[in-house]
């Protein structure tokens, strides 16, 4: 698998359509290894005023997913990118963790013609399986917030020293026989989310892409477990609205909103039934 | 006794943060200040009657809307030592679920006893899968937890109570 390359990825980036105007307003850092591209990410845009920055890494040896649960990131086997930008003001917390979902999908879909689905929030899978987790943090400073977009592609997946359980939820773009090049993917992912970061400080919000969202989520409409907060609920995801949330109707009839939490399996309505 | 320019000073340094409230006792005087969009005045009370003697009614303070409010009571205030005089309440700023650590097995960003400064974290909210890391915007001591690890909060749901340095 070709390397990363800082110089490539800016490159590509000069191509795109906004590319120069947004490549002037940020860097891109790569690095061999690191704990974790949004720690790199999160010190760096604190230290210094940059607009945006872009930190990628060949292995993460404390890469992680929601509430630290480690992120499997073998060397060269995956894209361990992070995207992370300045906001003036006051943090807008409006389900910018779903629109970056759809930004991903679609720059995912140029590239490999697949048509990936969202697991609310925003998990991307193919055929079921996730090859794409995104992991968001914020930070409010003085005069300005930080948001920090975390983003783990499957490119490959070494199969020996992957443990079953990843396996059993997680594939690989190889494993469905497409090839990605990082490098290209990268300079889309940096044009994408800028072009994102730009439409939402004009206005856009997750409402406006409801639909996009609703027609690719694969939760909606299915029997699902969610871990929200301490408690674990169990029913049928009825409804998403336009701030993101998820409404779950159990199975006394009761409607449950889900501002945050995770869904831990997913089975059809008339499947099966989870035993608590 | 504390000074006019004392209060015009707690007043401007409440202004420069997102906190919403400041309770602060210093001998027989009471000061509890909130902010205008909180819809409640600022209000200055003594523990006796007699201090109402003394200028307050002189007090100017800087241009707030609505004009801040005096009140004076006409009783006596219990004297008892009240654990939550001269400590802030940091509340969280959204609706989400409340974490203490970064992850479950790390330790939790503060304790009771923990002393902060402005920029130090003190927890995560998290809504939609977006951490947010939660600064204390007080310098202090944390002197008391008030929400559950897990625990889903509301916006403005306090979630520590720190003790002013």
């Amino acid at each position: 698998m070709e390397m990363l390359d800082a110089n490539v990825i800016e490159r590509d980036l000069k191509r795109m359509r906004e590319g120069a105007r947004v490549l002037r307003e940020g860097a891109v850092l790569v690095f061999p290894s690191v704990t974790s591209t949004n720690d790199v990410a999160r010190e760096t845009m604190l230290h210094d005023h940059l607009t945006w920055v872009a930190v990628l890494a060949e292995e993460q040896t404390a890469g992680r997913g929601r509430r630290g649960r480690s992120w499997v990131s073998q060397p060269g086997n995956g894209l361990f990118f992070t995207y992370a930008h300045a906001i003036q003001g006051p943090l807008i917390p409006d389900a910018w963790p779903l629109l970056v979902a759809l930004c991903v999908r679609d720059a995912l879909a140029e590239q490999t013609a697949m048509d990936l689905t969202v697991k609310w929030p925003n998990d991307l899978l193919a055929g079921g399986k996730k090859v794409c987790g995104i992991l968001t943090e914020a930070r409010q400073l003085e005069d300005r917030a930080v948001m920090i977009t975390g983003i783990g592609v499957n490119v490959r997946l070494d199969l020996l020293s992957t443990p079953d359980d990843v396996k059993n939820r997680a594939t690989s773009f190889e494993s469905l026989g497409v090839t990605v090049d990082r490098n290209h993917l990268a300079s889309a992912l940096i044009h994408a989310l800028a072009m994102l970061k730009r439409d939402v400080a004009e206005g856009l919000r997750f409402g406006d892409r409801i639909d996009a969202y609703r027609a690719s989520c694969e939760t909606l409409g299915k029997h699902v477990r969610a871990v929200h907060g301490s408690e674990v609920l169990e029913g049928v995801a009825e409804a998403i609205d336009e701030h993101g949330t998820l409404f779950l109707r159990d199975h006394a009839g009761n409607r449950h909103t889900l501002f945050s939490g995770e869904i831990v399996e997913t089975a059809p309505l008339e499947g099966m039934r989870f035993s608590l | 006794m504390i000074k006019v320019g004392d209060i015009r000073e707690l007043i401007r340094l409440l202004d420069e943060t997102s906190l919403h409230e400041l309770q602060l006792e210093a001998g027989e005087v009471k000061l509890i200040l909130k902010k205008a969009d909180m819809a409640a005045p600022v209000v200055l009370s003594t523990s006796h009657v007699t201090h109402a003697a003394q200028p307050i009614q002189e007090v100017s303070l800087p241009a707030a809307s609505p004009q801040p409010v005096l009140e004076v009571p006409k009783e006596r205030e219990p004297a008892a030592v009240d654990p939550e005089i001269g400590t802030v309440l940091v509340k969280s700023p959204m609706v989400g679920t409340f974490y203490r650590s970064s992850s479950p097995s790390t330790a939790p960003y503060v304790d009771q006893g923990s002393k902060v400064t402005e920029k130090s974290v003190v927890c995560i909210v998290e809504a939609m899968k977006l951490m947010n890391e939660i600064e204390a915007d007080v310098r202090g001591e944390i002197v008391e937890v008030l929400a559950e690890n897990g625990q889903l909060v509301e916006f403005g749901q306090p979630l520590f109570r720190v003790k002013l340095a």
